[in-house]
């Protein structure tokens, strides 16, 4: 068997820990090591974690640390490990903004368990999802910065032809599978495409709150 | 002199009235604000609440079923029951998930109602037998429509592809929409077993409420079918009088 993927779970509510513990650590590959009910608990243990693989957090945790905050820290201290947002719905606002803040997906609490389990593996191996909502959320984003000049001073982080492209279709509500056959590309590349404007994202929305708060 | 006098006094008075009016019609502009401010806090809150309450709790009942299932031995027959469960529980927070959707109070583009067409149609078909071929007819797509066209086409054409997927036994289905100068075209058909349409509108199910839609929106719909003849309907919804 291949290797064993360590995953970090951050999750306030009992029953859906347990149960997201049980799916996951039913597999050969995934296996949840350690799970948190709050951000400050997880940051008490913070200098563990080498080898996670992946960070799963909920989005509304019940105590001062949100999952927003969360995921912003754990991008500081573990920028090359994959923050995933654990929610209930797909296109709240939440969401687009646990995106900006380094998160690099999401997975749905109903979804079944099969893909539950495909949303975690894509993520540990550079996948990404994103709906038409949040696709058009992303495409506003770069639009606004755009607009607003700071072009210059972040140019590595602007999107390039193909990532705009493949961001107008999925505004458009294509799938990953059409997108793919559309732009004669394989379905990696456009996962990988899409994982790079997360990070993108990422990047600039930090450089937006940086020179805003230089000038 | 006095007439000067006169002259400056209905000036200033003029200018006092028109200040007044000015500051009438600012007024109002503010509790229109306001209002539609007060109207956007509760779809936040109302949002929030379905989220925190009824999205976690049905999660939670998703989770114990899961649980319960990977428990029970494959044979039982409570298996069937709880998969069930956990079916309904997982439709209904997707359901919740298009009404916060449709409850945005903001205008939005035709282009955004066709996105979530697209994306909600393909996950509705995408785990059937059915084969989806969709047209999408993009022209004039980035026109405004109001909150109430969104939301009626969009539960429409589930309602449309439910109906298929749960009576139709049908294995093809063809959706095609778009703009013809003021109207919004929709046409959908499907191969399944049919039904007797007059029967269908009489007896209260999902057919109803798509005719109620088609109503409020004060559009026309053509309903074809009989038995062992597929479905189509065509409906037309007047954009400018929406």
């Amino acid at each position: 068997m291949g290797k064993m993927n360590s995953i970090i779970l951050v999750e306030d509510n009992k029953i859906i820990r347990e149960g997201i513990k049980l799916l996951i650590n039913a597999t050969e590959d995934l296996k949840i090591t350690k799970s948190f009910i709050n951000g400050e608990e997880l940051f008490k243990c913070i200098s563990d974690f080498y080898d996670v693989k992946a960070f799963i957090v909920d989005i509304h945790l019940n105590s001062e640390l949100t999952g927003i905050d969360v995921i912003k820290q754990l991008k500081l201290i573990y920028p090359k490990i994959p923050s995933i947002v654990f929610t209930v719905f797909e296109d709240s606002d939440y969401v687009y903004e646990a995106l900006t803040s380094g998160a690099v997906g999401y997975l749905l609490k109903s979804s079944p368990q099969q893909k539950i389990l495909e949303s975690v593996r894509d993520a540990i191996s550079g996948g990404s999802p994103m709906s038409s909502t949040i696709a058009r959320k992303v495409v506003d984003f770069f639009k606004k910065l755009d607009s607003e000049k700071i072009i210059n001073e972040v140019k590595n982080y602007n999107l390039s032809k193909r990532e705009t492209e493949i961001l107008d279709l999925l505004a458009k509500g294509y799938r990953y599978k059409e997108i793919a056959e559309l732009l004669f590309i394989s379905n990696d590349t456009v996962r990988t495409h899409i994982r790079n404007i997360y990070e993108k994202m990422g990047v600039r929305s930090k450089t937006e709150a940086v020179i805003k708060y230089l000038h | 002199m006095g007439s000067i006098h006169s002259t400056i006094s209905l000036i200033s008075s003029v200018i006092v009235v028109l200040n007044w009016m000015y500051r009438q019609k600012l007024a109002v502009k503010h509790s229109q604000l306001d209002e539609q401010l007060k109207l956007e806090l509760e779809r936040k809150r109302i949002a929030k609440d379905l989220h925190d309450d009824l999205g976690t709790g049905l999660t939670q009942i998703i989770m114990l079923n899961e649980m319960a299932l990977m428990d029970l031995s494959k044979r039982s027959d409570s298996t069937n029951y709880l998969k069930q469960v956990s079916e309904i529980s997982r439709n209904l927070v997707s359901n919740m998930n298009d009404l916060i959707w449709v409850l945005k109070p903001e205008k939005e583009s035709i282009d955004s109602l066709f996105a979530i067409l697209r994306e909600k149609l393909h996950r509705i078909f995408d785990y059937s037998d059915l084969q989806l071929t969709l047209k999408i007819e993009t022209e004039q797509s980035s026109r405004i429509i109001s909150s109430a066209v969104r939301r009626h086409i969009l539960l429409l054409c589930k309602e449309l592809s439910n109906n298929t997927l749960k009576h139709a036994k049908a294995t093809q289905v063809h959706v095609e929409i778009g703009i013809v100068k003021d109207m919004l075209l929709l046409n959908y058909s499907d191969n399944g077993i049919g039904f007797s349409v007059e029967n269908a509108l009489g007896n209260g199910n999902g057919l109803v409420s798509i005719n109620d839609r088609v109503s409020k929106l004060q559009g026309k719909m053509k309903m074809i079918s009989s038995i062992n003849n597929g479905l189509h309907v065509v409906i037309e919804i007047p954009l400018h009088l929406n």
